[in-house]
């Protein structure tokens, strides 16, 4: 940090965690001599605690899941004991799932190594998803001792076809599966995976194998908890870390705000000055963004700083890079390679990064915004200091609750442990959906019953709907031909869209409708790997976008908004003073125009709206709680912005505070999580009286029974939700429990009382504090920008800004009251600045750093001198040419 | 004579007649299951035992070793004074050609020596391949050199659609040159060298004899004719609704012309003893003309058609029903045959009832080719013996799966010593002579042939047991015979591909007490009392064929798989057969039996959506009470302007448009949705 004393201001709290020293332990006395050979050869000579400790307890034929550091050889501690089976045995299987094809593939370059020392006749391996070719595919099945792959690909490939294409052979050798990353298990997808795991285990027991489970989690608050539930086995916990770590500084930053103005820099434009001081420190680092855009404008404006950068002549642009979902395999691996090898100083990332794919050592890591979680935050933070050098991590805060409260109490942070992870193994959609695979994988027996619990209530409906039949003591599937194929282990969009390059008709990207609607329509720029194309349609009918490269110094953001309709109630009772009704609502996502926003100082440019607005919706189930009048009078009177929608402003309001609420409450009951269930409010008006409800909705077309759940136990909620606030470590309200520290949740509270009792408002509203902040002066005065003319152009092109090369060409110039007259020796640039909105956006530029007056404009003055003879002569010239 | 009499008196009438015939070339056209195996040796005992024909007199060509071997075993039951010596000429088409080109025909006419070796074709293929280099002939159409060859033979120069010829013709003549030179016979060659040798009327026995003459193709037809004399009589059986082999050449309108070239008096026997008449009925709709053959025994039990989600579930569910079968005692394992259409379906049954412990037993009628690792160790042992094998070692050292996977071209150049590459296999090949291996056992480490079987891949086992079993088997040839290790293994290893392996059987014994397994095409001349014929799908039964003559061969071939069953038969089709090839559902054969002979159970067409039946439990487990049906009547009239429908999900709404395809409702709640009419269950309302 001392180098980057500049930012010292931004720092409002920093903590230090000190260095860990490393647990050696001497190769386990049953580690074979060929895998310790190995080891040796690849200058390992004894391994972490953990790393040994596991191996012994693999060996003993424990399930263990481990949780140890990012950096700490996890990878290392799986491989030990499967290695050493497959080497005893070359007929041994092994199989590891990874949530996602490109970390399949990145572990798989891990073990390459290991492959090469060993030979194919000792060990094979290949990844396994719906990329791989049709011959590596069918070497694989055949040959690979281990095969690397994800939860789909289980689903719809090993599972259903268990007894066809060798898979048979995999299924009857199979000593270990290896489940990584489990923390991504939460919620729908991780009932799905424990259900996926339930028919995986079912086939493994036709073929009399019972494979060992070996998982790696982040620091979650329930590994045990969560392995057991995903795989039905007993585990053991491997936590204690073995290897070393350095010195670790936590910085939490806030940006300042800018006088004149009342809101702060973003944490994204924070980051476009911190990350170039980075690379210029030679300071290696990855950049977190919460956003696949903010990725690309921090990337674009860091490199145009560090291109135009007045005080270097070398272009330092090419040291950093994006790195996020929607770029192709082949580029991110290209990107995974020069950051290891060096080439590359830095990237910005979303969180695809979050997992263990490996990019080499990093010192730094900056968090543009809190990730959320803090299980997110430490898997963030904890990709820097590989190598053993100190490490830093800076969070920068963005202008939202959750960041703002951290900064005024970052102790929360450091101090709690990690959130749970929860998955309901027992969905009765999900349960459905596996019986129904299950079935047609082995007939039903009566063994089933003690792994589906619902079996009882299932088998008469599929019975009845012709997809079962009794035979000889079982229920056989004969209903259609793919049961795994009638439902997706993760809540996705199956609309893909592409955008096409027009220019080569190459396709850029793929992405799921909302996100298409967000980013690709037309009119948008879309940013890749710091190119701009500006979208020119988005053809909805063939899910295609077209864009053409183009150099604009604006990017755009969409507006969007989220409504919900009630459809038709099933079922409604009484609750306390009020009702509750269950039933099918409309789920409304739409994107109805999008602002401009210039690079670098980001004013608004102007707003556009879309000729026709791109709108997504879906129907599910919800539940709605009425809000009983004197709470709801008392809410609105606490809007903020009185006069604008409530909607519109739905979590600044009392009401969003206490959906809030009832949303973690509910998500607690029925173990989901936020992409599961969704929450928002309805106004409705009915014999000329207004009424507002709370609505809490499955965030899954048709539902998967969260809300209905929800309505059966909702006084049991409304309980929860109490406890929940009033229990908060918070005094007053903060993110965690009510999503904003600027509410008061005493307010929520008796909100939530009141539901069963009128009672009388609290007396005394909470006055929100403020984090501490610091307000950056603009760095030039209007009325000295004629002395320091030279100066401020320097800046500028420093600044790598749009225009900032004009400026720099510009002579001189004269203020005139409160104009600024830009001194020009060719009339032909007052002509050219006067076109399009060159001068608004130079306005705009000027303003963001000098401190203009009100009625600010600009004119231009041309200098005569020397100029008409020049013109001659060219003119002389070009009538030589044309004559 | 009294043992003739016996047997003679335990035939009908119809196949007395055929016994006693005399006629100098008789066509006897044996229906199914009318007794054509005991009539043939009835015949043979007949001649022998009543007319005093010496058994070196007769010649009787099948087309199975397995036949061959039955009819010897049945005539040696008779006589136990009879030995096989004594019956030379009884045996397949290639044996008993390959026997007379060794000892009676004068070979040397030829170029030939006796001491001749076979080749089988993928041999064949190579020397092919192989000379196509050396003498960088310019060939075209590669890929499709066996068929290209094949016409060759027949005289037919120009392949698809070529401007000029290419070098095939030259290649040929060059083959046929090698062959002799290396004094080496294809399969083909027996038959047609033989032939020709034959024209010289050096042997004509008194008796020919021919089994399933249905399947006879041209050459071996010449063949026939060519040790035909004046004095030789013909006694030919088959069936012409059994024709299931003409993709491999037998030959068409055989039983007319038979009887228009020999004058041929012609009989039949029409009565079929074997299943019972509701089978009988059943497999009369895949004949031609039914009228015929008649049966004798009784209704029996329907036929059971059945559908199953995929050939494992299907498994699964044999498994219990043979179980509950067997259980009942009346029925063995023996009785019981499961058929399918190809072999590669066997698997997946044969895995599920050795789980099961039911003795199963698959027919596999596998050659050499058709294991590879066997095909590439005899390649390279061939070679070891025979540094000049230059096919042989090509084919080890090229070999992707086991071999090193060397091209033509850098082999060529590191046995010529013009290249820098080494090859570890070609330096063993080299050295085996010298490497002084006293036991045959010792070949596997002399080879390292652990290093090329890929210890990884779930084959290593299986792969290995086979090579062990195979040098065991050629172990014990060795000592049995006494002879030197080289000698030995020049020996067993041609023999081995001529009469198929020791190791592998070419047909079942229907004798063990097990669960049979086969194809379609394996089940030809045997019979179960209880038959399931798996997977009669669009695309399996019948297969995918491109010619109307090889519809009708399909046709005739589940007619043989129904005709082997005696008192039951199930029949069943996939939902999803595990192959892209295959159709889901029936196939038209199942829908050409009569319903009354059919007992089968309505599968529901239908598409089912999970959200309805999640509601649908959620509601019972709520309720604790009955269900709703998920299913509702469907009206078929067509809804008329304000037709009010029912909708499971959606509630009452008008249906606002429809056509074939589909229906549009308006609904209060959710305004307009439009269904599929198929897929969707609307209950009207008035």
């Amino acid at each position: 940090m001392e180098a980057l004393n500049q930012f010292n201001d931004r720092i409002i709290a920093q903590k230090v965690t000190p260095e860990r020293k490393a647990i050696y332990r001497s190769f386990p006395n049953r580690l074979l001599t060929s895998l310790q050979d190995y080891l040796k050869e690849n200058k390992i000579k004894h391994l972490y605690s953990h790393q040994a400790e596991m191996f012994d307890t693999a060996l003993d034929r424990k399930n263990i899941v481990i949780t140890t550091s990012t950096a700490s050889g996890k990878t290392l501690s799986f491989l030990l004991p499967v290695v050493q089976e497959i080497l005893k045995n070359p007929m041994t299987r092994a199989i590891f799932v990874y949530p996602t094809k490109a970390l399949a593939n990145d572990q798989y370059r891990n073990i390459q190594p290991l492959l090469d020392y060993f030979g194919k006749n000792k060990i094979q391996a290949g990844v396994y998803d719906g990329d791989t070719p049709v011959n590596e595919r069918s070497r694989i099945r055949n040959s690979a001792n281990i095969i690397l792959t994800n939860p789909e690909m289980i689903n719809t490939a090993f599972s259903p076809n268990h007894n066809n294409h060798g898979f048979n052979f995999i299924f009857s050798n199979l000593k270990y599966v290896v489940i990584d990353e489990l923390h991504t298990y939460r919620g729908t997808f991780g009932s799905h995976l424990a259900n996926l795991m339930k028919r995986f285990n079912r086939i493994c027991t036709y073929y009399h194998s019972s494979p060992q489970f070996l998982c790696s989690s982040a620091t979650i608050a329930n590994p045990v908890e969560l392995a057991e539930k995903i795989t039905g086995k007993p585990f053991i916990l491997m936590d204690q870390d073995g290897s070393p770590a350095p010195e670790k500084h936590f910085y939490i930053w806030q940006p300042p705000m800018i006088k004149g103005t009342d809101y702060p820099v973003s944490p994204a434009q924070e980051a476009t000055e911190l990350l170039p001081e980075l690379v210029m420190q030679d300071n290696s680092f990855i950049a977190f963004c919460k956003a696949r855009k903010t990725v690309e404008v921090i990337l674009k404006e860091a490199r145009d700083k560090l291109k135009y950068d007045g005080t270097n002549v070398q272009d330092y642009s090419h040291l950093i890079s994006g790195y996020r979902g929607g770029y192709k395999p082949k580029e991110r691996k290209e990107i995974e390679t020069k950051m290891v090898n060096g080439h590359l100083k830095g990237l910005v990332s979303t969180n695809a990064l979050e997992l263990g794919i490996d990019i080499g050592s990093v010192e730094s890591t900056v968090l543009v915004g809190f990730p959320g979680t803090r299980a997110s935050f430490w898997q963030q933070s904890g990709r820097a200091g590989r190598s053993g050098v100190g490490s830093s991590t800076f969070l920068l805060l963005d202008n939202l609750p959750f960041d703002q409260y951290i900064g005024i109490n970052p102790e929360w942070l450091f101090s709690n442990g990690s959130e749970n992870a929860v998955v309901d193994t027992n969905n009765l959609f999900i349960q459905l959906a596996h019986v129904r695979a299950a079935a047609a994988e082995i007939p039903l027996s009566l063994d089933d019953i003690a792994m589906f619990p619902q079996l009882g209530e299932i088998v008469p409906v599929l019975i009845k709907a012709g997809e079962l039949r009794s035979e000889n003591g079982k229920f056989t599937w004969i209903g259609p031909s793919f049961p795994a194929g009638d439902f997706s282990l993760r809540n996705m969009d199956k609309e893909r869209y592409k955008l096409v390059n027009k220019i080569d008709a190459t396709v850029l990207t793929e992405m799921d409708e909302l996100q298409a609607f967000k980013e690709i329509h037309q009119g948008a720029i879309y940013l890749h790997d710091g190119l701009l194309f500006q979208i020119e349609n988005l053809d909805v009918e063939n899910r295609v976008a077209y864009g053409l490269p183009m150099d604009a110094n604006y990017y755009t953001a969409s507006h969007s908004g989220t409504t919900v309709v009630k459809i038709k109630d099933f079922k409604e009772d009484d609750i306390g003073r009020t009702r509750q009704h269950f039933g099918d609502v409309k789920v409304t996502e739409s994107v109805t125009g999008y602002k401009r926003i210039q690079f670098h100082n980001h004013q608004n440019l102007g707003y556009e709206e879309l000729a026709k607005p791109l709108i997504k919706s879906f129907e599910t189930e919800g539940v709605r709680i009425l809000i009983p009048k004197n709470v709801d009078i008392l809410f609105r009177k606490l809007v903020p912005n009185q006069g604008t929608d409530i909607p519109a402003q739905f979590w600044k309001t009392y009401f969003g505070g206490m959906s809030y609420a009832l949303l973690n409450a509910t998500l607690m009951l029925t173990m989901a999580t936020k992409e599961d269930v969704g929450t928002s409010m309805l106004e409705e008006s009915n014999e000329e009286e207004r009424t507002t409800s709370i609505c809490i909705y499955d965030r899954y077309i048709g539902g998967l029974g969260y809300a209905e759940k929800a309505f059966d136990h909702f006084a049991e909620i409304i309980q929860n939700a109490r406890k929940m606030v009033s229990g908060c470590k918070c005094n007053e309200g903060c993110p965690a429990c009510i999503g904003d520290y600027n509410l008061d949740k005493a307010i929520v509270l008796w909100g939530l009382e009141n539901i069963f009792e009128q009672l009388v408002p609290p007396k005394g509203m909470k006055v929100p504090v403020a984090a501490p902040q610091v307000v950056i002066e603009k760095k030039f005065e209007f009325l000295h920008l004629q002395e320091d003319w030279s100066k401020f152009t320097r800046f500028m092109k420093a600044t790598g800004e749009y225009l900032s090369d004009f400026l720099a060409s510009v002579p001189a110039v004269r203020i005139e009251g409160s104009t600024l007259m830009l001194i020009i020796d060719n009339p032909f640039y007052k002509e050219w600045m006067n076109e399009s909105d060159n001068i608004g956006k130079l306005k705009n530029m000027i303003n963001h750093y000098v401190n203009t007056p009100k009625d600010f404009a600009i004119e231009f003055e041309t200098a005569q001198k020397g100029n008409v003879a020049t013109r001659d002569k060219i003119s002389r010239r070009y009538s030589d040419l044309t004559n | 004579m009294i043992q003739t009499d016996d047997m003679l008196r335990k035939l009908n009438t119809y196949q007395r007649d055929a016994v006693l015939d005399n006629s100098p070339a008789l066509l006897l056209n044996a229906h199914v299951g009318s007794g054509k195996t005991t009539v043939l040796i009835s015949k043979v005992m007949y001649l022998h035992l009543v007319k005093e024909i010496d058994l070196t007199e007769m010649v009787v060509l099948t087309f199975t070793n397995k036949a061959a071997k039955e009819i010897k075993d049945r005539i040696k039951a008779e006589n136990s004074k009879i030995k096989d010596k004594d019956m030379p000429y009884f045996g397949t088409f290639h044996s008993v050609a390959s026997k007379l080109l060794s000892k009676v025909l004068p070979i040397q006419e030829i170029g030939y020596t006796n001491r001749f070796t076979i080749m089988d074709p993928d041999e064949l293929f190579e020397m092919a391949y192989r000379l196509m280099i050396e003498h960088r002939f310019n060939i075209k159409f590669k890929n499709k050199l066996s068929k290209r060859m094949e016409a060759i033979k027949n005289g037919e120069t120009l392949y698809g659609n070529m401007k000029r010829e290419d070098d095939i013709k030259v290649l040929w003549e060059c083959m046929v040159e090698e062959k002799r030179k290396q004094n080496k016979m294809d399969f083909d060659d027996l038959i047609v060298h033989a032939t020709k040798l034959l024209e010289t009327g050096v042997f004509t026995p008194k008796w020919v004899i021919i089994d399933e003459f249905q399947d006879c193709d041209r050459a071996q037809l010449a063949l026939i004719k060519a040790m035909c004399g004046a004095n030789t009589n013909l006694f030919v059986v088959g069936d012409p609704n059994q024709i299931i082999y003409s993709w491999r050449g037998s030959e068409k309108n055989i039983f007319q012309n038979f009887k228009r070239v020999y004058d041929a008096k012609e009989m039949s026997l029409p009565i079929n003893y074997r299943s019972s008449s509701t089978i009988l009925e059943a497999a009369k709709q895949f004949l031609e003309d039914s009228t015929e053959l008649e049966g004798v025994r009784d209704e029996g039990s329907k036929i059971v058609v059945k559908n199953h989600y995929n050939p494992f579930n299907e498994a699964q569910y044999l498994c219990d029903q043979i179980k509950k079968l067997t259980s009942e005692g009346s029925v063995s394992y023996k009785d019981i045959a499961i058929f399918y259409r190809t072999q590669r379906q066997s698997k997946t049954m044969e895995d599920a009832l050795i789980k099961e412990k039911i003795p199963v037993e698959v027919s596999v009628k596998k050659s050499l080719k058709d294991i590879p690792v066997l095909h590439w160790l005899v390649s390279l042992l061939k070679a070891s013996i025979n540094h000049n094998d230059k096919n042989n070692i090509i084919t080890a050292l090229n070999n992707k799966e086991f071999g090193e996977g060397l091209s033509f071209a850098k082999i060529r150049g590191i046995i010529n010593n013009e290249s820098d590459h080494t090859s570890i296999l070609l330096d063993k090949i080299i050295g085996f002579l010298q490497a002084n291996v006293e036991n045959i056992s010792e070949v596997y480490d002399y080879f390292a042939l652990d290093d090329y079987l890929s210890p990884t891949s779930s084959t290593f086992l299986e792969n290995k047991t086979l090579i062990l079993d195979f040098i065991d088997s050629m172990k014990r040839y060795i000592d049995e015979k006494n002879v030197a290790l080289t000698e030995g293994m020049r020996e067993y290893l041609n023999s081995s591909t001529l009469y198929g392996l020791h190791i592998l059987k070419d047909s079942i014994d229907a004798e063990d007490e097990s669960v049979k397994l086969m194809t379609l095409h394996a089940c030809k001349g045997l019979e179960f009392k209880h038959v399931f014929i798996v997977g009669v799908n669009e695309g399996s039964i019948p297969l995918r064929t491109s010619t109307a003559e090889a519809r009708v061969e399909e046709k005739r071939l589940f007619f043989v798989g129904i005709t082997r069953a005696k008192d039951t038969l199930e029949i069943s089709y996939y939902t999803n057969p595990d192959d892209y090839r295959v159709l889901e559902g029936p196939s038209r054969f199942v829908d050409m039996l009569p319903g009354h002979i059919v007992a089968k159970e309505e599968s529901k067409e239908r598409q089912v959506d999970l959200q309805s039946m999640r509601k649908a439990i959620q509601k019972n487990i709520n309720t604790q009470e009955e269900v709703a049906v998920l299913d509702e009547a469907r009206p078929e009239e067509k809804a008329s302007d304000e037709t009010r429908v029912k909708h499971e999900k959606y509630g009452e709404g008008i249906v606002e448009s429809e056509d074939e395809d589909s229906i549009t409702v308006v609904f209060e709640a959710y305004g307009s949705k439009t269904f599929s009419k198929v897929f969707t269950s609307l209950e009207y309302l008035g």
